[in-house]
This record gives structure tokens, sequence and C-alpha cells, in this order.
């Protein structure tokens, strides 16, 4: 019995830190999004909440969690109300396998990245769910747009995951990051990057793919019903889901976070900055352009480089 | 009863109630959403065997890919709701025969679990057993213990170079043709819809060049200069 | 090193099956002319026919391979050339076909998933291995649940080919049950384990029993036998004369080599409660449907699905008796009769063209047969009662020592049903002779204008003449032929 609360309280520790972690950095993701924007296109950006706008995000969150939450009559009751649950949470798994170093890892499996993989496959769910149970016309189109999108890219994504698995040897993200000691994978599968730069915008549905959120078109996409809490867990999965996907290409091709964790962290950041930047300059693609260059484009070209991975690993060995 | 068989037979009650489920629910959403919770169970299964690999892979594959699609579908389709209700009814009787058999293949899974805990793969050599003891035993199944194998490396070294590229590697090669079998299949039945959507899309082809090339100059004339 | 050299050399001669399969894809994408793609096609589907059958006939034979995946002994390589055979028969019936433009075309998805159910039921019938026994049959089951729609005549056809797909899934399920039983209680898949294991425990404890009969309940029902034979009708009047052909031969095939090999290694050394009443009576059951249903059918089609039905019940009467290897021998050379027989018919039946329509579909329109042609309404007439079984013929004689062993063990009822029930078969087919020689033709009653020029014979002479003379020939040789399946069922066990 002791044994088991000794578990509970350690487990339950420790997700805590990982948890409170996580919302601060989407918390401050946010801030930082617009700050860079802002900078960009030559303005100011938030600056009356605090010190250069610090609190900014803290106000936020209070104002929406503050907000009457609305359930629509026609709404299926219960998909609606999990479907936010599901994203958030599925959000926050993901981050337990993640390693902030060699030792400091909430949970240590010898496949974790294809423990990345399944998970994040999982969170489609989320938003065609929430599409769905909306029974509204936007909300589905936003829904099904957004997974079919979600869907295409991810095997391209998985692709390239695949060849840098067989170029380490292992799915142990920590062996990953041990075996770039020597030089980032970023080097020899520079092509491979890109790829896998371009899908995980798509897989978060950014600018230019973030089609599920046309604005012009769709109102918000899948997220149009929701208000208050539940538009706040949607908020906060997406953006965790970026921070994620940035720290996850840092692990990949960047070296990861071996010995110095704040160089680790600026790699981390710089990713994400990257994705700002993406947003900020390109415009949006239309739908059939997006289908083709997934199918098309790079999924074609994420087997060649996979292929090209597999004989350069033969060469070697 | 050990923790793990407690935590095989949760699954397994969770897996019963969601097939019940499944086969009674009008919407077919939720019979989908019953069937990934169904996976999500198969997949906890395999890791209380500490098969993270063969996990990983299930959720991957059934619930990201396969399920997805389903939902896709069925979420597209125009479904009548009040016509299935009463189509529903007859099956009724059947649902009898259908919980039998999933009591069944509990017991059959319950029964057979317990071997595969390593303490009783070793209790089953005799040498470890008085000879009166060992005297009663008659042949017991010996069953391929792959719990030793994954215990020693990883699984996915395991079943890399034992199962799929090993000794069983013709299941692999006959996997692969069922799937090729699946592609070709598809293509012979919706041969003539392909073939039709062909044609209906020539007729329709926009021709970008000649609609950028044209000018207000030659397309758009008096109409007594025609005249 | 010695076994890595022959496992690698194994893997070579398997990739006979996958490379011709690989070729006849890129074939089928890279040439354009739709003409000349299907000639291409269907010449290499022979080729690659008569190289797999050159290969089974030069390999040694009793042996296991490929880590006891694969077994082959005699009776295995007799059934395997019959089974390339008849495709190379099917294959060139179609290419007549192709070339006439006629309803028989098939396309080249069509032919790559023949050559794919082939190569799914050479493995299950060299199987050792009970998931690869399941695999094999997987390939070839799913490759006719698409075989089986055929596209001219829409709508029967996706009914009876769902009918099928749902059959047949269901037969799969239960085969796989019955897997994972013996599995449970023997703890192996390879047939000699299991039954190494099985002898060695004396008894056979319950479930191994029940995952015994639920693999023969499973194959069962892919056969038709009678509380599950509703499908196999629909199923057959959608799909088209020369298609159902086809399956019919080949899933006959198939599915008799794999309880002759279950049977010959294990069933006959096990004793397994109630499984052979249940068998017998499904026999008796399937003799009596398979006789009052055919009796008023109109279309040709039902009546062939009838006549298979009826066949594949006096096929698997090996099971039940206790004569193991003589009545396996017995049913194998009724096996072949039947496929002779059948043989002719379908060629004669798919020769006749009419001039635009295609092939004869209702009962009454075969007068137009013997009107047409004396000769081959002649050959017509014998093969049918060469099917039915009367004295003259060979067939009769497949027939009587098939049910004769019965009485030796000591059951007259039985026998006496049985015996009762063949007369029964014998009446629709002399009531097909009764069409053709007696009836009057329905066109001149109404008046009709309608000439008899309109039916052609156009096509199967060499079929029919050789199968005309296996008719009068094997009854000269009779002794010899059965004592020679006698000796490799011998040999092989």
């Amino acid at each position: 019995m002791k044994n088991i609360l000794q578990i509970v309280l350690e487990g339950g520790l420790k997700s805590l830190i990982v948890i409170i972690g996580l919302l601060i950095g989407v918390a401050f993701a946010t801030l930082l999004e617009r700050k860079v924007m802002a900078a960009m296109q030559k303005r100011r950006g938030p600056n009356v909440v605090g010190i250069v706008g610090l609190l900014q995000p803290l106000a936020d969150g209070l104002k929406l969690v503050l907000k009457e939450t609305i359930i629509p009559i026609v709404a299926d009751k219960i998909i609606y109300a999990i479907a936010p649950i599901l994203t958030f949470t599925i959000s926050i798994v993901l981050w337990s396998v993640m390693a902030v170093g060699v030792q400091s890892v909430f949970a240590s499996i010898n496949s974790g990245v294809l423990f990345i993989l399944a998970i994040s496959s999982i969170g489609v769910y989320g938003i065609i769910l929430a599409g769905w149970a909306s029974n509204s016309k936007y909300a589905f189109l936003g829904g099904l747009r957004s997974a079919a999108q979600m869907v295409s890219y991810e095997v391209a994504l998985g692709l390239i995951i695949l060849s840098i698995i067989t170029y380490a040897g292992t799915i142990n993200i920590q062996e990953i990051m041990e075996n770039q000691n020597k030089i980032w994978f970023i080097v020899p599968l520079f092509p491979g990057f890109l790829l896998a730069f371009i899908s995980a915008l798509a897989e978060t549905n950014r600018p230019p793919f973030d089609l599920p959120e046309a604005e012009a078109e769709l109102v918000s996409g899948y997220n149009v019903e929701y208000s208050s809490t539940g538009f706040a867990l949607f908020f906060l999965g997406e953006y965790a889901n970026i921070i994620l996907m940035s720290v996850l290409l840092a692990v990949f091709f960047l070296g990861g976070i071996v010995h110095n964790k704040i160089l680790g962290a600026m790699k981390g950041v710089s990713m994400l900055c990257s994705f700002i930047w993406v947003r900020a300059t390109l415009p949006r693609y239309r739908y059939d352009q997006l289908m083709y260059l997934g199918w098309k484009s790079l999924l074609p070209f994420a087997l060649l480089i996979y292929v090209g991975v597999i004989s350069m690993v033969l060469m070697i060995k | 009863m050990d923790s793990t068989l407690g935590l095989l037979v949760i699954l397994l009650g969770i897996i019963m109630i969601c097939t019940l489920v499944i086969l009674r629910s009008v919407n077919p959403i939720y019979s989908i959403l019953n069937l990934i919770v169904i996976y999500g169970c198969y997949a906890a299964i395999l890791l209380t065997v500490e098969m993270e690999f063969l996990a990983c892979i299930y959720i991957l594959v059934n619930v990201g890919a396969i399920a997805v699609l389903f939902l896709f579908i069925v979420m597209m389709i125009n479904i009548n709701i009040v016509e299935i209700q009463e189509t529903m009814r007859k099956y009724n009787i059947y649902m009898i025969v259908g919980i039998i058999g999933v009591i069944g293949i509990i017991g059959i899974l319950i029964t057979n679990y317990n071997i595969r805990l390593k303490e009783e793969v070793i209790a089953d050599f005799s040498m470890f057993l008085t000879t009166s003891e060992s005297n009663q035993l008659t042949v017991v199944p010996t069953y391929l213990d792959y719990y030793t194998l994954f215990t020693e490396t990883t699984d996915i070294r395991t079943m890399g170079s034992n199962v799929i590229y090993g000794s069983q590697s013709i299941w692999f090669i006959m996997a692969c043709i069922i799937l090729l079998i699946g592609m070709v299949g598809v293509i012979y039945i919706t041969e003539d819809l392909i073939i039709e959507k062909r044609h209906l899309n020539e007729r329709r082809r926009q021709d970008i060049n000649s609609q950028v090339l044209r000018e207000y100059k030659t397309t758009i004339r008096n109409y007594r200069e025609i005249q | 090193m010695m076994i890595l050299f022959e496992s690698s050399l194994n893997m070579i001669k398997y990739s006979v099956y996958i490379v011709p399969l690989i070729l006849m894809i890129i074939l089928s994408i890279s040439i354009e002319n739709a003409s000349k793609k299907m000639n291409i096609i269907l010449k290499s589907m022979k080729i690659t026919i008569i190289v797999i059958g050159i290969l089974i006939m030069i390999e040694e034979s009793t042996y296991v391979k490929l880590n006891g995946h694969l077994i082959k002994t005699e009776i295995i390589e007799l059934f395997e050339i019959i089974l390339l055979g008849v495709t190379y028969v099917i294959i060139t019936i179609f290419e007549k076909g192709v070339k006439e433009g006629t309803k028989t075309k098939i396309t080249e998805e069509g032919i790559i998933l023949m050559y794919s159910s082939i190569i799914g039921m050479l493995i299950s019938m060299e199987a050792h291995n009970l998931i690869t026994l399941f695999l094999s049959l997987e390939i070839s089951s799913i490759c006719f649940y698409i075989l089986a729609l055929n596209k001219n005549s829409r709508k029967v056809s996706i009914e009876g080919g769902l009918k099928y797909y749902i059959v047949g899934g269901i037969a799969s399920t239960i085969i796989l049950l019955g897997i994972v039983c013996i599995y449970k209680s023997t703890g192996s898949l390879m047939y000699t384990d299991i039954f190494i294991t099985l002898m060695e425990n004396g008894k056979v404890d319950n479930i191994a029993q029940m995952g015994l009969s639920l693999l023969v309940l499973g194959l069962i029902i892919k056969l038709g036998i009678a509380p599950f034979h509703g499908w196999l009708i629909d199923t057959y009047e959608g799909t088209g004369m020369l298609m159902t052909y086809f399956l019919t031969i080949t899933q006959k095939i198939v599915t008799i080599i794999i309880l002759i090999n279950l049977y010959l290694m294990i069933i006959a050394y096990v004793t397994i409660q109630g499984l052979n009443q249940v068998l017998l009576i499904g026999i008796i059951v399937t003799l009596l449907v398979g006789t009052i249903g055919s009796l008023r059918q109109q279309k040709l089609i039902r009546f062939i699905a009838y006549s298979a039905i009826v066949n594949s019940a006096l096929l698997i009467m090996f099971f039940v008796g206790n004569n193991t290897e003589e009545l396996v021998s017995y049913s194998i050379y009724y096996l072949v009769n039947y496929i002779i027989g059948l043989t002719v018919l379908i060629s004669i039946i798919m020769g006749l063209n009419k001039n635009r329509e295609g092939n004869i579909e209702l009962l009454g329109e075969l007068k137009n047969i013997w009107l047409n042609n004396r000769v081959v309404g002649v050959c017509f007439i014998v093969v049918l009662l060469y099917l039915a079984g009367l004295p003259p013929f060979t067939n009769f004689i497949s027939k009587i020592i098939l049910i004769l062993p019965y009485i030796i063990e000591g059951r007259l009822y039985i026998t006496m049903i049985i015996l009762f029930l063949t007369v029964g078969i014998m009446i629709y087919y002399v009531n097909i002779v009764k069409i053709l020689l007696i009836d009057k033709k329905q066109q001149e009653e109404r008046g009709g204008v309608q000439k008899l020029e309109t039916y052609q014979m156009k096509s199967g002479g060499t079929i029919i003449i050789g199968g005309m003379l296996w008719i009068v020939f094997s009854q000269v040789y009779l002794d010899e032929i059965i004592n020679i399946i006698k000796i490799i069922v011998a040999i092989s066990n």
C-alpha cells in the first residue's frame, strides 16, 4: 500500500512538473508569436499588460476561462465535450517521452519515436469529432479538411522519421540525440529536414497550410461553436503540438538537448521562430494544391530519401 | 490473482462492453468510436506482455489510419437512422450467440494467459519437480517462448531477426501478396467508374492558356458588326 | 551452412511465383495498345503455368522445406498438376474469347487476380503449417471474392459477390478459431508436431477436438455442403459460366487436398466425437437438397451449381469411412473424372455461340445443340450420361467404389440411402437429355422466324475430342489408372 502511494505521488509530481512547464511554455509561445510577427511587420505588438506585455498571455487566458460556456442544442453533447479534452490530453501525453537531456525524461521507453508517431496519429480524432459533434456546416467542413490534411501529411513525416531511425539505428529518443555528438543529422539529411519542416507545418495546421481555419471561407474551422474553456483547450493543444514539433525537429536534426540545456532550448526556440517566420511571410495554399503537394511531391520525394538513406547505411556498414 | 491478470480481465471486460455497444448502437459513428476503444484495449493487452513495438504499431495502423478513414467515410455518407433502428430489431436473437462466442474467447484467453508468465514456464520443466510429480505429467504444450527473446534484446530486433525476416519469412511475403491483391482488386472493381469519370472530365476540361490569352478586342464584338 | 544454402535455393524457387506477378503488373501498366497488352499478358500467363508445372515435376518429392512451412508429397504433386492443367484450359478459352470479342472477355487485372489466386492455392496445397495454410487460403479466397463480380450482369453479380464475401469471411474466421484452439491444446502449428503431441497424450482433449472439427467445418463451408449451400448457387449465378467453372473446380481441388492432408496426417489417428456423424448427415442432406433443388431450375448455370454441390458431397465421403488410403484414392479418381466431364460440358456450351448474344443461358436453349450439330449433340449426351454415372461409363465405377466400402463396414442403411439418392441425381442429368432429344423447339411453336444458323460451334474441338477419348479409353485401362492413384497415395503417406 505504501509502495503504491509512493508511486502515485512520484508520478503525480513528475507529471505536474511537465504539465505546468508545458502550460507556461504555451502561454509564452503565443506572446513570442505576436512579438516576432510584430517585429517583422514593423509594429510594436502587445505592450500594455505588464512590462513589455509579459503578462498579456495570462490576461488572455483568464479572459477565455471567465467567458460563458455555450453548448449548442443540436450538438452531440458527450462527444462535443470530449473532443477538446482529447486534443489537450494527447498533446500533453506526447511530452511524456520527450527527453530534456540525457537523464531527465519522464518515461524513457525503448520505442519512443514510435510512441510519438502513434499518439500523434490519435490527435486527429479531437478535431474530426469536434467538427462532427458541433452539428454545424462550417465546423464539419473544417474538421474534414483538417483531418484529411493531417492524415496525408503524416505519411510523409512518418517516412522521414523512418529514415532518421534507419540512419541512427535506434528508436530511443535519447540514443538518437547521443548519436548526433559528432555531426548533426541536418548535414547528411538536409533534404529530409526540409521535407520534415514542411510536413510539420501541415501537421500542426500552420500557415501556409492553415486551410481548416481559412477565415474567409470557413469562419474559424472546426472550433467555431466552441467558446471559453473548450476553445482554450483547443488553443492550448494546438500550441503544445507546435512546440512539440519544433522540439522534435531540433532533436532529430539539430543535435537535441545533450549537455548544455540553455543551448538545447535555444534550438527549439529557433525552430519555433522559423514557424512564425513562415506564417508572417507566406500566403495560403489552395486545397487541391495542398493535396497534390502532399501526395504527388512530398511522398515520392520522401520515399526517394528513404531509399537513399538505406543505401547510405548499407555502404557505411 | 496477480495484478497483470486483473488488468487483463478489466481490459477484456471493456472490450466486451464495447462490442455490445457496437452491435447495439444505431448511429454508426458511435460504433466506430467504440471500435477505436477496442483497438486501444488490444494495444494495452500487448503492453502487458511488454511488447511496446507491436502496441505502438497496432495503434499507428488501426487507430491512426484505418479507423480515421472509416470515420471519415461514415461521416460524409448520409445515413437514415430510423430505417436502421427498424432493421436492428431483427438481429436481437443473434446477440445471444455473439455473447456466448465472446465469453468463450475470453475464457480461452484467460486460461491461456497464465502460461505466458515466466515463472510458470520454468515450473513446467520437470527437472525442478520431484520424481513422483514428474511421473504424473503428461506431455505439456511447449509454446514458443517469445518472452525470453524479448527480455534479452529489444522486441524489434527479435521480431526482425527471428520472425519476419527469419524462419517465418513466408508469412511476410504472403501478407504482402494479400495487400497487392487488395490494390489490384479495387482497380478491377471500380474500373468502369474510373473510365466513365475520365470521359466526363475530358469534356469539362479547362484550357487555361486560351482563357488567359483571350482579349477584349477579339472576343467582344458589336452585335451589328457580326451581322 | 548446408541448411542456409538449401533455404536460399528454396527462396529462389519460390521467386518463380512472385517474379511473374511483378512482370505482369509492369506489363499491364507499360503497354498502351489494349489488344496487344491482353495478348502478351495471356501468353505470359500460359508460359508461367508451364514453367511452374515443369518445376513441380522436376522437384524431388517427400520432404519438408522452408523451415517446415511446406511439404511436398506425390499426392500433392498430382493435385498441383491437375490444377495447373485446368487453369491452362481456362486461359485458352479466355484467349479465344478475347480474340473474338465475345462475352467471355476479361481485363488484365482479372488475369493478375487469377494468377495470384493460383499462387495462394499452390501454397495452401503444400502447407505444412496452420498459419501458412490460413494465409494462403486467404490469398486465394480474396481473389475469388473479387473475381466473382462479373461486370456484365451488374445487379445479380453484386448480390452474389457480397454473399460470397460474407460467407467466405465467416468460414475464414471459423478456420482461424480452430487454429487457435489447436495451438492452445498442443502448443504447435506444424502438422507433425500436432500429431506427435496428440499421440503422446494418449487421449485427445476437448479443445483439440473442437479445433480440428472447426477447421474441417470452415473448409466444408467453403465447399458448400448442405446447411451452407444457399450462397453458392446465388454466387455462381452472377459469376458467368467460365468463372463458375474456374471457381468450382479450383475450390474443390484445393479444399479436397487440404482435407486429405489433414486426414492423412492427423485426423485419421484421432477419434473426434460426433464429427463423423455430423459429416454423414451433412452429406445425405446435401445429396437430398441437390437432387430436389435442381429439378425445377430453368437456368443452365444454376443447374451446374447444384451438380457442383452434389459432387462435392460425394467427394468428402472419404472422411467418414474407416478405410483411409483406399477411400482417398477412390475420391481422387472421382475428382479426376468429374473434372474431365465438367470440362467437356463447359467447352461444348462455351463453344456454341449465338450470333451476337453470347452463350446459352437457359436450359430450353440446349435443344439447339442437337438441331445444329448432331455429332456435338451426341458428345453432349454422352458427357451428361457420364456425369450422371450410368453403368457403361467409368463414372459409374468411380461412384460405386466410393460407396461400396461402407457395406463392408456394416453401415447398410446409410449405404442404401446414398445409393438411392445417387439414382435421384441421375434424374436431372437425364432430364436434360430429354430436353435435348424429345422436347419440341420453342420458337417453332410461336411460329418464329429465327433460324438454326444463329447458333454456331466455333471452338473447343480439341478439348471435346480429348474428353471423349478419356471417356472411352479410361474404360479400357480402368485398373491401371486406379492402381496408379493407389500407388501415389501409398507412397506419399
